[in-house]
């Protein structure tokens, strides 16, 4: 009985980053990063039955992350802080003491994630995968368990609606982009 | 067959709002975890894991408490969870049973079990549910009363629960005559009523690990073992003592102490040969 922990150990230490990286790019701020990591694996271990090796190991739990992702978006104190505190999205990132941090590119990343936050989340998704991970369409397409097709037409829709947003954010405040500068 | 679009970042487009768009990407880039962020994350996930096979203890007591047939499937409930794709269905096996059990001890509810024993390919899904069920339904206080919940958890959190070994490991912290034989653990941890381990122990447990690690990290080692030595008293029988000693262990050799580190370093590698702190200790161990 002992093996089972040191399995799902080594299942955690392959995947950890992975699913951080997942819940980060599916919008979890950096600072509930961590909680919801641990929700995810929990959730992995718990419903390991679940699984059967139906599709490979990393698509079922990108698949976990997805839905933790998106009750996490859904909920009401996410969107609050993310209107009320978009400045804030790396304050756990702040006390390792890293220089990574400034006040710029907090603020651009929040606009940035503002801007994704638009996205219909099967587009948010796809886009995140292509465009930041640099997942090919293949890739992202066995990941999510889609066509190839799909793929690429939602990055297509994905990339309108981006643009139309940066679009629309330089119109109408032309300074925003100076301060983001 | 197309290929695929270039990307965004790649491009070469001067445009301002393609500039812009880049900028904004670029931003968001990296999510890479901060430093221990993986180790932090381990301790959350070990204590609730914890919790949630005390709970299925309970369950599994009130199960074989109200009715005889489910006695059985005692065991294969306690068994900890294979994760390797061959063997899940053990694992199936226990969330069923497991949630089976806490529905027929809380609602008596007998023809639940069948269900979701027969549940054909939906099986996935009340599985999932089940679990769900049962974790709710047993954490409530009418169902499962603190003081019936076995301390089970030592066994199943701890990788290899060698009793000589632990005793060794631990021994500075306090002696416990409390020790469990892993096989033991199997057989008789639903029926073993000690000491109740509340999420709250737990929560502690995995708080003061958090904050030891930080000191440690910031350079506090003394802070570190401090804390542990507080842990210590306060949760002697706590369900994370791989981390904690790994903890101490690390503490010691950064707070200069190396002939002590080695020598626990050494224990905790004969108590717990399989454990996956063993590179990283044998590396502390070795070096001079």
């Amino acid at each position: 009985m002992t093996d089972d922990l040191t399995e799902f150990r080594a299942v955690y230490e392959a995947h950890f980053r992975f699913v951080w990286g997942s819940l980060r790019r599916l919008g979890v701020r950096e600072a509930d990063a961590l909680d919801l990591t641990q929700k995810v694996f929990v959730t992995v271990h718990a419903r390991a039955a679940v699984f059967e090796g139906r599709s490979r190991l990393r698509t079922w739990i990108f698949g976990i992350c997805q839905r933790v992702a998106s009750d996490y978006r859904r909920s009401a104190a996410f969107r609050h802080e993310v209107v009320m505190d978009a400045a804030e999205l790396d304050t756990h990132r702040e006390t390792e003491g890293g220089a990574h941090a400034t006040a710029e590119s907090r603020q651009r990343a929040a606009v940035a994630e503002t801007i994704l936050n638009k996205l219909p989340e099967p587009q948010r998704v796809v886009f995140v995968l292509f465009e930041l991970d640099e997942m090919s369409g293949d890739e992202i397409a066995e990941l999510l368990d889609l066509s190839v097709g799909t793929v690429r037409s939602r990055l297509r829709l994905a990339r309108e609606t981006v643009r139309r947003e940066v679009k629309r954010l330089s119109a109408v405040d032309a300074s925003a982009r100076k301060a983001a500068v | 067959m197309t290929s695929d679009p270039e990307r965004l970042l790649k491009s070469s487009d001067d445009d301002e709002d393609a500039a812009l768009e880049r900028e904004l990407l670029r931003s968001i880039v990296d999510v890479s975890p901060p430093a221990n962020a993986q180790d932090d994350a381990w301790d959350g996930i070990a204590a609730r894991l914890a919790a949630a096979s005390a709970v299925a203890a309970g369950a599994a007591v009130l199960g074989r408490a109200g009715t005889a047939s489910t006695a059985p499937a005692t065991a294969s409930a306690l068994k900890a969870v294979p994760l390797a794709t061959g063997v899940v269905h053990a694992f199936a096996t226990k969330v069923v049973v497991g949630a089976v059990m806490a529905v027929t001890a809380t609602v008596a509810a007998g023809g639940l079990w069948v269900e979701y024993r027969h549940a054909p390919v939906a099986t996935t899904r009340s599985a999932a549910t089940a679990n769900v069920t049962a974790r709710a339904s047993v954490s409530s206080p009418s169902a499962a009363p603190p003081a019936s919940t076995p301390e089970t958890t030592t066994g199943v959190v701890e990788n290899e629960p060698a009793p000589q070994g632990d005793a060794v490991v631990t021994s500075r912290a306090e002696p416990h005559g409390d020790t469990v034989a892993p096989s033991r653990v199997e057989a008789h941890g639903a029926a073993r009523a000690s000491k109740p381990h509340s999420d709250d122990a737990l929560a502690t447990e995995s708080a003061l690990l958090t904050d030891a690690r930080a000191s440690l990290r910031s350079g506090d080692a003394a802070g570190a073992l401090a804390t542990l030595r507080r842990l210590d008293a306060r949760a002697p029988h706590g369900v994370l003592r791989q981390e904690r000693e790994v903890l101490a262990i690390q503490a010691l050799a950064a707070s200069g102490d190396r002939a002590s580190a080695a020598r626990r370093a050494a224990a905790f590698i004969e108590a717990y040969p399989n454990s996956p702190h063993v590179p990283s200790l044998r590396r502390l161990a070795g070096s001079p």
